[in-house]
């Protein structure tokens, strides 16, 4: 498969529901003013998403093995805003929303440190992460994965607070109540209440994001913060 | 009389209402808004979303055009057409055309609806000699070739999958589709679109149908491979009535006709007292009854309208006074009465209910637009080819 059938592909395949959720909320900040805001991928997945989400001017930069500049280059034609390459040493800034998804233990830190330099007074950073439940997520078994060596959440808001940013808030998607809701769906099911099936069904997708201290219980989790 | 008088009073200024809230909704590229729904919510991507709200609102334009005569609406409804072709991409999908699963392409049956809408402006466009109805033609011939096509047709099972990797069939998408391909034929004059795919599909709709005891004429919600998912909403049963009326009408097979007959009796079996519907049926007398649909009740209408044309009888007062009901101050339309019931030990009150959204409005907005008189009939014209 070449690149850009790489780029259809992905664009044309749904992300999973803890992702999607991750990256709506994560993007939800973007495109506020006329400058471009910034995005740190660690992969092509990560970017793709953002093809579909971002309408206005993007900075586009690559952490570990995600090559930003191939990718704009390929991902034109599927395009909806001016997207642009950058490199991390040598951004502009100063940007007021960020979003980083996923970031790499190798090179957390100094990515923080840099992100918390561009940054604007006030700027929103968001940071997706994912914890060792990811496993059960079949993404992870597919290529390309979304990262390579990811952080953990809780080792994430670490690094964020030895780079000087404040965590504001932590949510989990598909934390434990939306597990357990799940189950009971399945459980109507195998007892012949479809009814009851779909009225779990339904609960659990509101119980789908939870703040609170039940993150570190989450395959995939949005960490929120702020120059302080 | 009286209330059928009282109904039609409040047609005009209901269109009105609705009209003026679609122009808030619009957003560069297209229609946005907020997404509720039974399946998920879409509510922070707001941007536009180029999925079957388009159905509604396009064919809601052309009503109003046909109805007045009056050119600011077939502008309008040419604006939401070039939504769809400039966001076209280049695997011929429309950019985020997944409705409540936003921001998502390939969306089931919204490209289709969206094909549907564009072959309906592309047909009044060129009866009145105006613009390049051939644009609109082709990018729905685009995607109807390029994505269900090559993409979704199953020739063993002759008919359109829901996903290029599962043998999934879902009547009710499938039923959009084959009216969108049913008036890529009358637009082209090319009969292959309706008897190679458009026909065998139809009658894998009414392999999905119930036929006797207390659900008969209920179509399943889907399947996958022989397996049914026995779930019949009686919105998703009526949204296959116009697909099958239209595949009689090409076709005059008998079957068909038969087909939305029984799949009306058993919309029109469901409805309460207040004029609305349940949410979905299952086997063994089970229900949910919420969410109550309210704008998309539309589409219930005018399936029930479009089945007189094969006899059945269906008063649409207490459904039409139950729409109505709906409309809000600002000209939008609830989208529902329920979600906060439909979950265990739930809530009276939600505020997914209130809100208004492109996606359902649209379909009252074109049963609403149906209902204005005609001011003057446009002449038929003959096939002819879309290519420049």
């Amino acid at each position: 498969m070449t690149s850009a059938q790489m780029v259809e592909t992905l664009y044309l395949q749904p992300l999973p529901w803890e992702y999607s959720q991750a990256l709506d909320l994560g993007t939800t900040t973007l495109h506020a003013g006329p400058q471009p805001d910034l995005a740190v991928l660690s992969s092509t997945l990560y970017a793709v998403e953002l093809l579909k989400r971002c309408h206005a001017a993007l900075d586009l930069a690559g952490t570990g093995s995600f090559d930003a500049a191939g990718f704009a280059r390929l991902a034109q034609p599927w395009s909806w805003g001016p997207l642009q390459a950058v490199h991390l040493d040598q951004l502009a800034g100063p940007y007021a929303a960020l979003l980083w998804a996923e970031p790499e233990a190798a090179c957390a830190l100094p990515v923080a440190r840099r992100l918390r330099e561009v940054a604007a007074p006030g700027a929103t950073l968001h940071v997706i992460a994912s914890a060792p439940l990811r496993r059960l997520l079949p993404i992870w078994r597919g290529q390309p994965p979304p990262a390579e060596q990811p952080l953990t959440p809780r080792a994430v808001r670490r690094v964020l607070e030895r780079a000087e940013w404040q965590v504001e808030s932590h949510t989990a998607l598909h934390g434990p109540h939306a597990f357990l809701w799940s189950r009971l769906s399945q459980l109507a099911q195998a007892c012949r209440r479809p009814d009851w099936s779909d009225r779990c069904l339904f609960a659990m997708r509101s119980r789908y994001r939870e703040a609170g201290w039940l993150w570190p219980l989450a395959p995939v989790s949005l960490v929120r913060a702020r120059v302080s | 009389m009286a209330g059928s008088a009282r109904v039609q009073d409040q047609v005009w200024p209901a269109v009105q209402g609705l009209d003026a809230w679609f122009d808030t909704q619009r957003q560069p590229g297209g229609y946005g808004g907020p997404v509720v729904h039974w399946w998920r919510d879409c509510l922070d991507y707001t941007a536009p979303g180029l999925d079957w709200r388009y159905e509604g609102i396009i064919c809601g334009y052309l009503n109003l055009w046909s109805a007045t005569g009056e050119d600011r609406w077939l502008a309008k409804a040419t604006r939401a057409g070039d939504d769809l072709v400039a966001g076209q991409l280049p695997s011929a999908n429309y950019r985020n055309s997944s409705f409540e699963l936003n921001p998502a392409t390939a969306g089931t049956p919204h490209e289709a609806a969206n094909d549907l809408a564009l072959l309906r402006l592309a047909g009044c466009l060129r009866r009145t000699g105006q613009g390049d109805w051939q644009r609109y033609a082709r990018t729905a011939e685009r995607n109807l070739h390029e994505f269900f096509i090559q993409r979704l047709w199953d020739a063993r099972a002759r008919h359109f999958r829901d996903s290029p990797s599962v043998p999934s069939f879902v009547p009710n998408k499938a039923a959009t589709l084959a009216e969108a391909l049913l008036a890529l034929s009358r637009c082209t004059g090319n009969d292959e679109w309706a008897g190679l795919y458009a026909l065998p599909t139809l009658h894998s709709v009414l392999a999905h149908q119930v036929r006797g005891g207390a659900l008969d004429g209920a179509i399943c919600q889907n399947s996958f491979g022989p397996r049914r998912v026995d779930k019949f909403f009686p919105f998703y049963v009526a949204r296959c009535i116009p697909g099958l009326l239209d595949g009689f009408a090409w076709s005059q097979d008998e079957r068909l006709a038969d087909g939305a007959r029984h799949a009306a009796e058993f919309v029109k079996r469901c409805r309460y007292d207040d004029g609305s519907f349940p949410q979905v049926l299952y086997l063994r007398g089970l229900a949910n009854r919420y969410p109550q649909w309210v704008a998309a009740t539309g589409d219930i209408l005018r399936a029930m309208a479009l089945a007189s044309t094969v006899g059945v009888e269906f008063d649409p007062q207490p459904t039409q006074r139950w729409l109505l009901a709906g409309l809000r101050a600002d000209g939008g339309i609830h989208t529902a009465l329920g979600f906060g019931r439909a979950t265990p030990g739930g809530s009276e009150h939600d505020p997914r209910d209130q809100l208004s959204v492109c996606g359902w409005a649209d379909k009252a907005f074109r049963y609403l637009t149906e209902q204005l008189p005609a001011s003057s009939q446009q002449p038929a014209v003959k096939a002819q080819s879309i290519r420049p």
